[in-house]
This record gives C-alpha cells, sequence and structure tokens, in this order.
C-alpha cells in the first residue's frame, strides 16, 4: 500500500475529518501550532539581538543565532539609538526586545526599585526577581516544556506500546515477565522514584529528566494496551484473521494495536501535560532544569516566593496560564482525537 | 506471583541505594572538619557496616533485615528507619486513603454522565475538569492557602499540619472534626489533578460499552436507559477504572510530597523528600520498599477486583 | 582548633540558606536605613520595669532538628537549635552578651579557673549543689565522661574533637576539680574548651552514641527542662524549678517548626509566634516600607536587625588553571556588581564585607576598601594575565585553554540562586563563559572538601567573635583542612601562625588586620556580604535583646497586658 492511499483511506484521513468538526478541538489545535511555533522561533521573538540589523557598514542576519564578534557588546536598545537611518543602516527588532537572560544590570532604563517589576509598556508581562522579561522567558521556556513532554511520552509511550502488545498477545510467560517487570516499576510512585533517581545523580541537564520521566511512566499505557490486547484478542475479528491464517506481527500490528491505539492516545495526551507538571514540580522542589535555562515550572517556582509578600501576581499568573494552557490545549485535542479516531463513532 | 514482585522491588530498591554515585559512606562521616575522619574510622565503619563486602553479600544481608522490616538507623538523625515510617505512614494512607475515595466519589459519576449525556453541561464539566488538571499541584495548593488560610480573603481552614494545639485532650467528636477541618485542602489538592483522569477514564469505557452490540440489544430490547446504563455498561466500563486503583497510590504518594511539604504535613512524602535531600540511604530505601509493597498489595487487590467486575475473566480464571 | 567553629559555619550557614524564600520588595531598595535600627536596637522599654513570672513564649524555627544531643556533630547543627538547646545545656562557662563586641567569659559550671603562665595547663573549680534535670548531681566525673565521648574515635563529634587534637590530659583529682593539659599554647585552647562542651550526665553517655535517649529527651543542667517532641510540629521545655542559678521568668518554651518561610509569615500575622525568625527581606522591606497592610506587624512586633557573625564567599579553586594567577582574581571581583547586588538582591540589607573576622570586631583593618565594579580594568587584568580571545570565539583562552569553568551551587540558598545567573551574565560579557551546577547540601559539601569544584560560595561564621582562620587559609589546610581553594602564601601561613600564639588581645588584632588586608588583596576570595538576623519580638515581650550568642531567655518575661 502506498503511503498516499495509506493516508486517504487510513485511519489519520479519518481522524482529521472528524477533528475538523470539533471547534473546541481545532482551537486547541491552534493554540499547540502557535506553542510549537513560539518554541521553534524563540531566538527571533524574544532576544536582546535584533533579527537583523545594517549597522557600521555590515549587515548580519539572525545575529541572536549567529552570534557575530562584531555584535557582541550590542543588544537592541543600544543599536537602537546609535542607528543611523541616512547611511543606510536599519534593523528589524524581535518582538520582544529582551532575552530570556537579560537582567536588570542591562535594561535600557535605570530602575527605581529592586525587581520583580509589574507589567508596564517595556515589560509587558513584568519581570522576574532578577529583572528578566517574563514574556521573554516563557516564550523561550515553551522550548523545555514542549521538549520534555514530547520527548519523555515518546519514550515511555514506545516502552509501554511495545512491552503491553507482547504481553497481551502471547501471555504464558511473556505477560508473566512483563507483567513483572511492570508490577515493579508500578509500585514505586512517579514523582518519589523520579526525585530518588535524579537526587542521586549528578549529571545536571534536560535529559536526566526526560529520560527518567520516560522510564518510569511506561507502565500505565504497557497496561492499558495489555488489557485492549486482552479484551480484543478474544473478539471474533481477531480470530477470523487467525483463522485465515495472518501472521502474529500482523495481527498485532494490522488488528490490534489500531484498535488499542485509542486509550493509548488518551494517555499519550495527558501523558505529555503530566510530564509538563511533572517537570515544574520538579523546578518547584529544586530538581529541576538547571539556571538560567527558562523553564515554567522555575518561573512558577520563582513566583511561589513572591506570593504573599508583597504579592507579585504576574510571576504567579502568566507561567501559571502558560502551563494551563499547553496542557488545557493537549487535553483537548487529545480528547478530539480520542473520539476523532474511535471508528465506532461516526454516526 | 508476589515473590518475584518482591524481589524486583527490593533489587531495584538497593541499586537505586548503592549504584548511584555518591557513597554513602561519606555522606554517614559526613562532618563539617574535612579530613577528621581518621582511615582508622573509616575503616572501621566500613566494616560495621559491612561496605567491605562484595555487592551481592550486602544485598542479602539487607534483604535479610527487611524481611524482618529492620531496615537500618536513618544517617539524619540515627533514629531506626521503620520507627521514623511507623510515624508518617497512617498520616499518609490517610490522605490517601480520603484522596482516592473523593476522587472516586466525584469522578465516576462525571463520567458517566459526560458519557451518556451530551449538551452544554457536559462541555462545561468536561472543560473545568481539564482546567483542574492542567493547574500545577503546589500553585493550585498555594493559592487556596492565601485564599481559605491566609485571612487575607477568607479564614476558613487552617494553615499546617493534620491537628490543632490541645488535640490530645479533645473528645472524639471534636478530635474527628478537628481532623477533618484540617484535611479540606490537602486531600482537595491530592485528588483535584485524578478527579480529571478517573472521569476520562470512566468516561472513554462508558463510550467503549456503550457502542458495543449487546448494549444496543439491550436498547433493542426495550430495557429503560437507566437500566442500559446502570446494569450493562456501567458494570463493563468500570473495569479500566478500578484497575486504575491500584495504580493511583503511587501517584498519590508522589504527589503527597507536594502536598505534605506546602501544608507541613509529616508523612511518607516529607519523610522521603528529606531522605533525598539528605541523601540518607538507609530511609530512601526504607521508605521505597515499604511504599512499594504497600502499592503491590493494592495493585493485587485490583486484580482481585477486576476478576470481580469482569465476569469473562472469572470464566478464564475457573477454567 | 577555632577554625573548626567556622567550618562548622559553613554548614550552618548551608543549613541556614536551605528554604530561603524572598517574596517581592515593593519598595525602593537602595537607600540603606538608619543606624539604630541596624544594630537590633529594641525601644527601651523592652528592658525596663520588674520581671513578671509566668507564660509560654513562643519561638518559630525553620527546621527540624536532627537530635537534641548538642555533642553530637549532625544533631549540634543549625544555629538555632544550637542556642534552643543551650537553654537545656550548659557549658562551664558562657560568653557574656553583656560584653558585646568582645564577648569575654563568665562562669556557668565552672565557679572560676586558673590557667598556667604557659597557658598549657587549665584547672577549672566546679560549681558545687548543681543538680542535672533527673536529679543527678554534677560533678567532675560528668565532664571527664562528656569529654571522652568527645573524644571517641567512633563517635560523631569531629566538630568538638577538633579542638583537642594538641590535647596532653586531663584529669579529674576530685568531684570539683578538672585538669587539662596542652601539648602547646593556643590562643584559644581552653575558651573553647570551656565554653563548647554541652554538659550532661555521665549516665546518660553511656550506651551507642547515636542512639542515646538523650538525643531524643536531653538532660542537662540548664533554666529549662525538656518536656516533648512532636516531630514536625513542636518542641516544648518547661522551667527548671531547681535550676541553681536566678530563676527564669518564662514557664515554658514552646519551639515551633514551621520549615516554610510563606506559612510561618503567615503564622507569624496571627500573632502565633513571640519570637518570629528569619523573616523573609522582602517581607521585611514590604513592612519597613510602612503599606498600611502591615500594620499588625508594626503594631504587634519589634523588628529585629543584628548582624551575625558570618561572611559569604566565592572561592576559585586555585588548583584549576584559571584561578592561580592573582590578577584573575581580582578581575573576577571586579566585575561582581557589588552596589546592584546589594539594592536588588541583598535588597540593602545584607552589609557588603571584605573581612574574614567580626565586622565589629578590632580584627577587622577598617581601612581596606572594596573593589569597585569595573569591567574595563577586568578586562585589563584579564589581558594582563595572558587571557586574550585568540580565536574570536567569543570566549578568552590561553595556551589553547579557553576559559570556561563551572560554578557549583546550591540549588537551596535563594541569594546565590539570582547571584550566580548574574555573573553568569557579568562574565559572558567579558567572554568568560561559566556553567552553573546544582548540588544538594551533602554532596555540595564533600565535593567542596574534595576540592571537586572551580568555583563555589559559602559562607563562614562562627559564634565567638574571637576566632581563628588558621583552618581556612592555612597553606598545610588545603589537605583535610578548610582550605578548599588551595590558598598558599608562605606570608599569610606565617601570620596565622604567630596569631594562634599570640595571646595578647591587642597584638593579636594588629596581626590580624595585617592578615585581613593581605587576603582582601589577595583576592583569595571573593568577599561578599554580613548577614543579618531579621527577627521580630511581640511587645508584651520583655528582657530581650539581640546577641551573637542570640537571645538570653533565662532575662526574657512576658508584660501581662492590663
Amino acid at each position: 500500500m502506498s503511503a498516499a492511499q495509506k493516508l486517504r483511506g487510513g485511519p489519520l484521513f479519518r481522524v482529521w475529518r472528524q477533528l475538523r468538526r470539533r471547534r473546541l478541538s481545532l482551537v486547541a489545535l491552534g493554540v499547540l501550532a502557535v506553542m510549537f511555533l513560539m518554541a521553534l522561533m524563540a531566538e527571533q521573538l524574544a532576544s536582546d539581538k535584533p533579527v537583523a540589523v545594517r549597522v557600521d557598514g555590515a549587515t548580519h542576519w539572525f545575529p541572536n543565532l549567529t552570534d557575530p564578534a562584531a555584535l557582541r557588546n550590542e543588544n537592541v536598545h543600544r543599536l537602537r539609538s546609535r542607528l543611523r537611518p541616512e547611511l543606510g543602516e536599519w534593523m528589524i527588532e524581535p518582538l520582544i526586545p529582551y532575552g530570556p537572560f537579560q537582567t536588570y544590570a542591562e535594561q535600557p532604563t535605570q530602575p527605581t526599585s529592586a525587581p520583580p517589576w509589574a507589567p508596564d509598556g517595556e515589560h509587558f508581562l513584568g519581570t522576574d526577581e532578577l529583572g528578566r522579561d517574563v514574556l521573554a522567558r516563557i516564550v523561550h521556556g515553551t522550548r523545555v516544556s514542549l521538549t520534555v513532554g514530547f520527548v519523555a511520552v515518546s519514550i515511555y509511550v514506545a516502552i509501554g506500546v511495545l512491552l503491553g502488545a507482547l504481553a497481551g498477545y502471547y501471555g504464558g510467560a511473556v505477560d508473566a515477565l512483563v507483567s513483572r517487570v511492570t508490577e515493579v516499576m508500578m509500585t514505586f510512585p512517579t514523582l518519589f522514584f523520579i526525585l530518588a533517581v535524579l537526587g542521586l545523580m549528578r549529571v545536571q541537564s534536560m535529559v536526566p529528566i526526560m529520560v527518567v520521566i520516560g522510564l518510569t511512566r511506561w507502565t500505565d499505557v504497557c497496561r492499558l494496551v495489555r488489557a485492549e490486547v486482552l479484551r480484543l484478542k478474544r473478539l471474533e475479528f481477531v480470530e477470523a484473521a487467525r483463522a485465515l491464517g495472518a501472521s502474529d506481527a500482523r495481527i498485532i500490528l494490522r488488528h490490534l494495536l489500531p484498535n488499542a491505539m485509542g486509550p493509548v492516545m488518551v494517555a499519550a495526551t495527558f501523558g505529555v501535560a503530566g510530564a509538563i507538571l511533572i517537570e515544574s514540580a520538579l523546578s518547584f522542589l529544586g530538581f529541576g532544569v538547571p539556571p538560567p535555562t527558562a523553564s515554567w515550572g522555575e518561573l512558577l517556582t520563582q513566583a511561589h516566593r513572591y506570593v504573599v509578600h508583597p504579592g507579585a501576581w504576574w510571576l504567579t499568573l502568566f507561567p501559571g496560564l502558560a502551563i494551563f494552557l499547553t496542557v488545557t490545549a493537549f487535553n483537548l485535542a487529545g480528547e478530539g482525537l480520542r473520539d476523532a479516531l474511535d471508528p465506532r463513532l461516526k454516526e | 506471583m508476589m515473590i518475584p514482585t518482591f524481589f524486583g522491588i527490593t533489587l531495584l530498591t538497593f541499586a537505586i541505594g548503592h549504584l548511584a554515585p555518591g557513597d554513602p559512606l561519606l555522606i554517614e562521616t559526613d562532618s563539617p572538619l574535612p579530613g577528621s575522619a581518621s582511615q582508622e574510622t573509616i575503616d572501621r565503619f566500613r566494616q560495621a557496616h559491612g561496605l567491605d563486602l562484595p555487592l551481592y553479600v550486602q544485598y542479602g544481608r539487607w534483604l535479610s533485615k527487611v524481611v524482618r522490616l529492620d531496615f537500618g538507623h536513618s544517617t539524619q538523625d540515627h533514629r531506626p528507619v521503620t520507627e521514623k515510617i511507623a510515624e508518617s505512614l497512617p498520616k499518609t494512607l490517610l490522605l490517601s486513603t480520603l484522596a482516592l475515595f473523593f476522587a472516586y466519589l466525584v469522578a465516576v459519576p462525571i463520567g458517566v454522565y459526560s458519557a451518556v449525556r451530551k449538551g452544554w453541561l457536559e462541555r462545561a464539566v468536561t472543560v473545568a475538569l481539564f482546567a483542574l488538571y492542567s493547574m500545577p499541584s503546589f500553585w493550585v495548593a498555594v493559592m487556596l492557602l492565601l485564599a481559605f488560610s491566609s485571612g487575607r480573603a477568607l479564614d476558613w481552614f487552617p494553615l499546617q499540619g493534620l491537628t490543632s494545639e490541645g488535640f490530645a485532650a479533645m473528645g472524639l467528636a471534636a478530635k474527628l472534626s478537628d481532623l477533618a477541618w484540617h484535611l479540606v485542602l490537602p486531600v482537595f489538592c491530592l485528588s483535584y489533578a485524578s478527579l480529571a483522569s478517573v472521569s476520562r477514564y470512566m468516561r472513554t469505557g462508558m463510550l467503549e460499552v456503550i457502542r458495543q452490540d449487546y448494549i444496543r440489544t439491550a436498547r433493542a430490547k426495550g430495557l429503560s436507559e437507566r437500566t442500559v446504563v446502570f446494569r450493562h455498561a456501567f458494570r463493563n466500563s468500570i473495569i479500566p477504572v478500578v484497575t486504575l486503583l491500584g495504580l493511583m497510590l503511587p501517584h498519590l504518594v508522589g504527589g503527597s510530597v507536594i502536598v505534605e511539604r506546602i501544608f507541613g504535613i509529616q508523612g511518607m512524602g516529607l519523610l522521603a523528600f528529606d531522605a533525598i535531600f539528605h541523601r540518607d540511604y538507609p530511609m530512601v530505601m526504607g521508605v521505597t520498599t515499604l511504599v512499594a509493597l504497600f502499592t503491590m498489595a493494592s495493585v493485587l487487590l485490583s486484580d482481585v477486583l477486576y476478576a470481580v467486575v469482569d465476569p469473562r475473566i472469572r470464566v478464564e480464571v475457573a477454567s | 582548633m577555632r577554625a573548626a567553629i567556622a567550618a562548622c559555619g559553613a554548614l550552618l550557614v548551608l543549613a541556614a540558606c536551605k528554604k530561603e524564600k524572598k517574596p517581592a520588595p515593593p519598595a525602593p531598595a537602595a537607600v540603606v536605613p538608619a543606624e539604630t535600627w541596624k544594630r537590633g536596637e529594641l525601644p527601651l522599654e523592652v528592658q525596663l520595669g520588674a520581671p513578671v513570672n509566668g507564660g509560654a513564649f513562643t519561638v518559630r524555627i525553620w527546621s527540624e532538628p536532627a537530635g537534641l544531643n548538642r555533642l553530637h556533630d549532625q544533631m549540634a547543627e543549625g544555629w538555632m537549635i544550637k542556642y534552643l538547646t543551650g537553654n537545656v545545656y550548659e557549658a562551664l562557662a558562657e560568653l557574656d552578651r553583656d560584653t558585646h563586641p568582645a564577648y569575654e567569659l563568665r562562669p556557668l559550671l565552672a565557679e572560676g579557673w586558673t590557667e598556667s603562665p604557659d597557658h598549657k595547663v587549665l584547672t577549672v573549680r566546679l560549681r558545687k549543689g548543681v543538680k542535672f534535670h533527673n536529679g543527678e548531681p554534677f560533678t567532675s566525673k560528668d565532664v571527664k565522661a562528656v569529654l571522652e565521648a568527645v573524644l571517641d574515635l567512633q563517635n560523631l563529634t569531629t566538630n568538638l574533637r577538633s579542638y583537642f587534637t594538641d590535647l596532653e590530659s586531663y584529669e579529674a583529682p576530685d568531684d570539683y576539680t578538672f585538669v587539662v593539659r596542652w601539648k602547646k599554647p593556643y590562643f584559644l585552647a581552653n575558651r573553647n574548651f570551656l565554653t563548647s562542651m554541652a554538659v550532661m550526665p555521665a549516665s546518660a553517655l553511656e550506651g551507642d552514641f547515636n542512639t542515646l535517649p538523650v538525643n531524643r529527651s536531653p538532660i542537662g543542667t540548664g533554666p529549662f527542662r525538656f518536656v516533648s517532641w512532636e516531630t514536625g510540629k513542636a518542641i516544648t521545655f518547661d522551667r527548671n524549678d531547681s535550676y541553681w542559678g536566678k530563676r527564669p521568668h518564662l514557664d515554658r518554651l514552646v519551639v515551633r517548626i514551621v520549615k516554610d518561610h510563606t506559612v510561618a509569615t503567615q503564622l507569624w500575622e496571627r500573632g502565633e509566634f513571640d519570637l518570629m525568625t528569619l523573616i523573609q527581606p522582602a517581607v521585611w522591606k514590604s513592612i519597613e516600607s510602612g503599606d498600611a497592610k502591615n500594620a499588625w506587624a508594626v503594631e504587634g512586633y519589634h523588628r529585629i536587625y543584628f548582624l551575625e557573625n558570618i561572611y559569604f564567599w566565592i572561592g576559585w579553586n586555585e588548583e584549576r588553571p584559571f584561578f592561580k594567577d592573582r590578577r584573575v582574581r581580582e578581575a573576577l571581583a571586579r566585575l561582581y556588581p557589588t552596589e546592584s547586588v546589594r539594592d536588588n538582591i541583598d535588597l540593602g540589607l545584607e552589609l557588603p564585607t571584605t573581612c574574614p573576622y567580626y565586622r565589629e570586631s578590632d580584627s577587622c583593618d577598617s581601612t581596606v576598601e572594596r573593589l569597585p565594579y569595573d569591567r574595563a580594568g577586568a578586562k585589563r587584568l584579564l589581558a594582563e594575565a595572558g587571557w586574550k580571545d585568540t580565536n574570536g570565539d567569543g570566549v578568552l583562552d590561553k595556551e589553547g585553554v579557553p576559559f570556561k569553568f563551572t560554578f557549583l551551587n546550591n540549588p537551596y540558598s535563594v541569594r546565590m540562586g539570582k547571584l550566580v545567573p548574574l555573573l553568569q551574565e557579568e562574565f559572558r560579557k567579558v567572554g568568560i563563559e561559566m556553567d552553573i551546577e546544582k548540588a544538594e547540601t551533602p554532596v555540595y559539601i564533600a565535593r567542596m572538601r574534595a576540592h571537586d569544584f572551580d568555583a563555589a560560595s559559602m559562607g563562614w561564621s562562627s559564634l565567638d567573635p574571637q576566632q581563628d582562620n588558621f583552618q581556612i587559609f592555612h597553606s598545610s589546610q588545603s589537605k583535610g583542612g578548610s582550605n578548599y581553594v588551595s590558598y598558599a602564601e608562605p606570608e599569610v601561613d606565617r601570620l596565622l601562625e604567630e596569631i594562634r600564639v599570640e595571646f595578647d588581645r591587642k597584638k593579636r588584632n594588629a596581626l590580624e588586620r595585617r592578615l585581613h588586608r593581605r587576603l582582601y588583596e589577595d583576592q583569595v576570595y571573593l568577599f561578599m556580604t554580613n548577614r543579618p538576623y531579621l527577627d521580630a519580638v511581640k511587645k508584651h515581650v520583655r528582657g530581650i535583646k539581640p546577641s551573637l550568642a542570640w537571645y538570653d531567655l533565662r532575662k526574657t518575661w512576658i508584660q501581662p497586658s492590663k
């Protein structure tokens, strides 16, 4: 079967047709698309360097990526004031003229009070305790949250589906082994287990966080797939396929897994959301991504320090909203996807 | 079936405790004065704790103690691990059980409702649950404290702990109400995230079942919608939700790390967190093993329940 | 040796830094408030009036102690519990709070003592008729048992044991005399011995040191006796009816354990503490700003600002190729934006310092001037030291080695959590790449001790303003001592050795001032700040005042409302 055919007649196309009918899911997908764009283009959206500039007789495209020596000690605000249009100099500024690491020490205007500063015309969503632009940090934080969410979930869905399908289909010794491993893994409280492993490991980057989440959370998917496969393999159509001489691999891949995908998709979408929440919880507990990387969880953790006195509401509200929006979008999209995926929901 | 799981649990726990970088020895003899622990002290310590033996012997020794529920002494305050756990476990169990109960009590009806009824209310409930699920629990906890306990807005609930001053002197009724009063916010924080997932699974299961042929048959037979939904659909669709029960306990214990920290409840979560933070290996291993064993029991329970509610499985077991 | 206190201070500081949460400041920060409140002066009325007996006194502490045995390394950790158990246990002598800032010795369980002319023999006459809380009489055999417990290599008493490395012998010739002999004279030997040993009954020290009953329910001779300890909630002490000294006024001492600073602030606002401790700087500033919503704090409490004997520093490991050169260390110091850190991070509460001694003592040379924030100067110094960007990648290099290193940071120090990213940006601008690695307290300390770091930060503190920096800066102490940065300078070594045997305080202070200047010029550390206690005491509390040895609760009373 060709790829195009597969697409037309395959489940993906059906899913899309179904999805198009659900407004809320479409909105959610839209939100996610924006998030992805933000993650991809963080440097172009929020940076202390321009998107492009012509200055001192040289044109620099994307200096925020290439980091040319000539602009190393420049930022948008400084360039703005020394640009000479009469000499043909120009600049394309990023939407947010602040980088995620640009502290109070590098602000265009001299502060009159200690940060965090409330939102104003300069910082649309205010700044954090170091005077770093909250919006810029949220934009750059998208990358961390989405990466952690997707990679961790990909790891565990892959593990879970594989093991679950094998266990459910073959039963017997395979099932026993997988079930024992699953049970052992499942008996460890996720957050506690992740904390213990991260706390005892010395490596610090996003990678161990993702891997550990991935390696610990596959059990839900595994059990779901196993239960589904166990249920499905007794149904007539599987018996029929088997009677027709289909191979095990074919039965699993063509008949069982596609039908078991519904719950897996639900689990996976909840999972991305869950992974984003876990990341923020780890930050809250002091085991998050290393500084100064911007992550939403880290922002909320900072916010927690400012909740009561004197109440830097912008630090609480906006990163909270970012998490909230993304996670809700994932769930709604997943929800739509789930209903759309289900071939029996056509009426 | 439980024996291999038990070995798996202890093996994994032992691995965490011993293969992670960082010498437990270093932590135990951790003293502010560098080098003051002489080689002699260190050797004596290693010998006393059997750290000079090969790992598998150490594992065997540890296991033989674990079987007798002896996890050694906490390196933080040198109290027996078992004693500290015995102090904390009831609090976490109370929290988790109530949270589970609350989550199921609210979520199952919502799940059923949203599966069989369509309309704006179903949507609203769905969105509200998503919203809850999407909020980090520490954020919600702090917000709740601010709203209901800080005296800034309302002053309905206590800020901290499980009991008031002078709890011991209260009568039974007063004790219970005091405890309940303290439990409202932590239990809510612990369970609100599960609300969404439980009701999601319930709804998924319901939808799954309602579209099955036998439900159509039942409907076609002219049975009332109520009978169809509750007698037939509900009973079958609760299966995935019941299996969740066993899986939720570890999540709740994990979640208790945050909730107990914010509400100052000296339970297993806080115990575990402090142990990890202080690299208190005997404590970490003790808590991990015990929580894992508890979960194992609850998974077993959910398997039994699974068999009870799914007649097909019972048939298979019987035959 | 004295440095043990300092080394122990590191732990205290790390511990104290943990879990700090600083809410936001609304007020202009740059204003340094007037001197009066800076010194922690309480209004005169607090010290006036006739003491009234009775009442319970509630103190907030922020962490659960590991135990209440003050001889035990882990259990004596954390200054607050040390002071609180100071009401249960007594030593032979105490630091006299009335003689701030010198803190002369005042006899406690000793009636007096004599020192031999060569300072090598100390003979202590013990107080008679003193009873422990369990009714046992206090005699020299208890002092002996305590000393022996400290000296026992099996016990986790390395902090205290370090005072006795030069101990030659000890004896108890009769029930009320105790003698110690030292191998060589040392200006702090006797002072350390007299003030640091928490005396408990010999009978209580029998058995496994780690699991002694006194670890959980202490027995001492002090003005308050232990009553109960509810894990995570509170520790309660009651007045000791048979106290040998002047009757304390308070009937009960309740130590409430509240870890979360936000929650503590809320409980404080409800008036649940007679003594609120560790007020978060932002909360402090917000109260100071006169905001009406903080009226409760102004009306109900006296705030106490009192500088601790502690200084925070950043250490550059001189075993690394970058930091051996003094010019590089000076360049880094010139990249530390002292003023903006004071205003924006420390909110004007911590004070910049250059001195490894107590700020108000004569050990600091007040003419030493802090290096200015000066990026151009830093660049020049780096270039002089050979660090230039030869390959144009934006990072300085020398002999093919790029200037890249890692800052080891404790995730629970909020202050460093803010400061380090700031420095990271500052360094990046001159072409130094700094990564940040987080390590929790035990690992952090272990790695400092193993010299397994490039750059890191800590604070040294000492309860006693008479302190010895030998263990911290002497070149011999980079192996096994607290010289984590492997600093080695013959002149400094000589000064440190002279200080140890100089018994004349004036002469010693002169040496210490020379040492201070030399250490700052060498930029052995990037010296940062002294930190204050930020406490508040309810207005009905009387007879209380801050000191380096915390509050003297023996003299404190609660004035009943009319």
